[in-house]
């Protein structure tokens, strides 16, 4: 049983230059029962050869392509391995692998799980301002109560990779599953998970920001 | 217009015509290319060489000096030329993820299989 459950659950992690923290992470999700991939993205650090180290299954992109391009790899192959339910997390230390049961519990009563940092002083203050309006424009646009839009860390059930599938090669993917989500009505929960942050200059800048919210536009604009 | 102006516009034409040819001997783009951009230039040359040939459809347009013609022009010219240049970039920028994400894993898949 240990076997089967190990073979349906993929963490995926997409990494770059993240050599310091990648090898807790992975530990961390093989801990959890889950087969990790790890996407380096371009790193020119030894990201690679640590991921690997801890155990991870890891792919290579030769050129640094984003963070929506990385995921999409990982979730190709883990798909390709007999994924059945997926989880996205980032590889910079900020999310607690031990969180991983809440995710698979919210996939026992929805198609995806989204995780959400509380807005408190632990996150930097641009950070909570901009995840606040993307939060509050996502809701007039999309009609969903999506408390943390630009949290990278889901579980999504494999079956519906295909109707989540994004375009989006860097940051904007967070947003554009959300659109996805709401348009085609795909059953959601959503679960709370600690604030970490590490690096405080590492991550969605003001710039993303402006081209997340674009995008929100756009996707509302094209349905 | 001034023949100063003429003149700077004629040179700068003819130096666009030479850097055209030049990129083409290069193989930078092919035939199509080079004889669409030296139509470009010479239609330019022409523009700035006799400008009372556009007086017709500036009277029509109701502008009436011929610079705001030609930054009229230039504008919905290079609006064109962005667009298009948009939807080139966006295409190879799918076959490049395509190529490095194939690669990724046949890569990885290669290395397992050994």
């Amino acid at each position: 049983m240990k076997d089967n459950k190990k073979q349906s659950i993929w963490a995926i992690i997409p990494a770059k230059n993240e050599q310091e923290k990648i090898a807790g992470v992975v530990a961390g999700c093989i801990k959890q029962n889950a087969n990790v991939v790890v996407v380096d993205d371009g790193s020119d650090d030894n990201t690679a050869y640590a991921a690997e180290k801890a155990g991870a299954v890891v792919l290579r992109h030769k050129v640094n392509l984003g963070k929506g391009s990385a995921l999409k790899t990982g979730c190709v192959y883990a798909i390709k391995k007999g994924a059945k339910e997926i989880i996205t997390i980032d590889a910079d230390g900020q999310h607690r692998p031990g969180d991983i049961p809440k995710f698979l519990d919210g996939l026992k009563k929805s198609d995806i799980v989204f995780g959400y940092r509380k807005l408190n002083r632990d996150m930097p203050l641009l950070l909570r301002i901009g995840n606040w309006g993307i939060y509050f424009i996502t809701k007039v646009l999309f009609g969903v109560n999506i408390l943390d839009t630009q949290c990278g860390y889901r579980a999504f059930k494999a079956e519906i990779f295909e109707k989540i599938k994004w375009e989006s090669l860097d940051y904007s993917m967070e947003s554009e599953v959300i659109s996805k989500v709401a348009k085609k009505r795909i059953s959601y929960t959503q679960t709370e998970i600690d604030t970490i942050y590490a690096d405080r200059y590492k991550g969605t800048t003001v710039i993303d920001g402006i081209k997340i919210v674009l995008n929100i536009l756009w996707w509302r604009i094209t349905g | 217009m001034t023949y100063t102006l003429k003149i700077i516009g004629i040179l700068f034409a003819a130096a666009m015509i030479y850097l055209t040819f030049l990129n083409f001997k290069r193989r930078s783009y092919g035939k199509k290319s080079f004889v669409l951009w030296l139509l470009v230039w010479l239609f330019f040359m022409f523009m700035v060489t006799f400008p009372e040939t556009a007086y017709g459809i500036m009277s029509g347009l109701g502008i009436q000096r011929t610079v705001d013609f030609f930054v009229m022009g230039g504008l919905l010219f290079f609006s064109v030329m962005i667009f298009y240049m948009y939807i080139s970039v966006k295409r190879i920028e799918k076959k490049v993820e395509g190529i490095v994400r194939r690669d990724a894993i046949m890569s990885h898949e290669k290395k397992a299989s050994k």
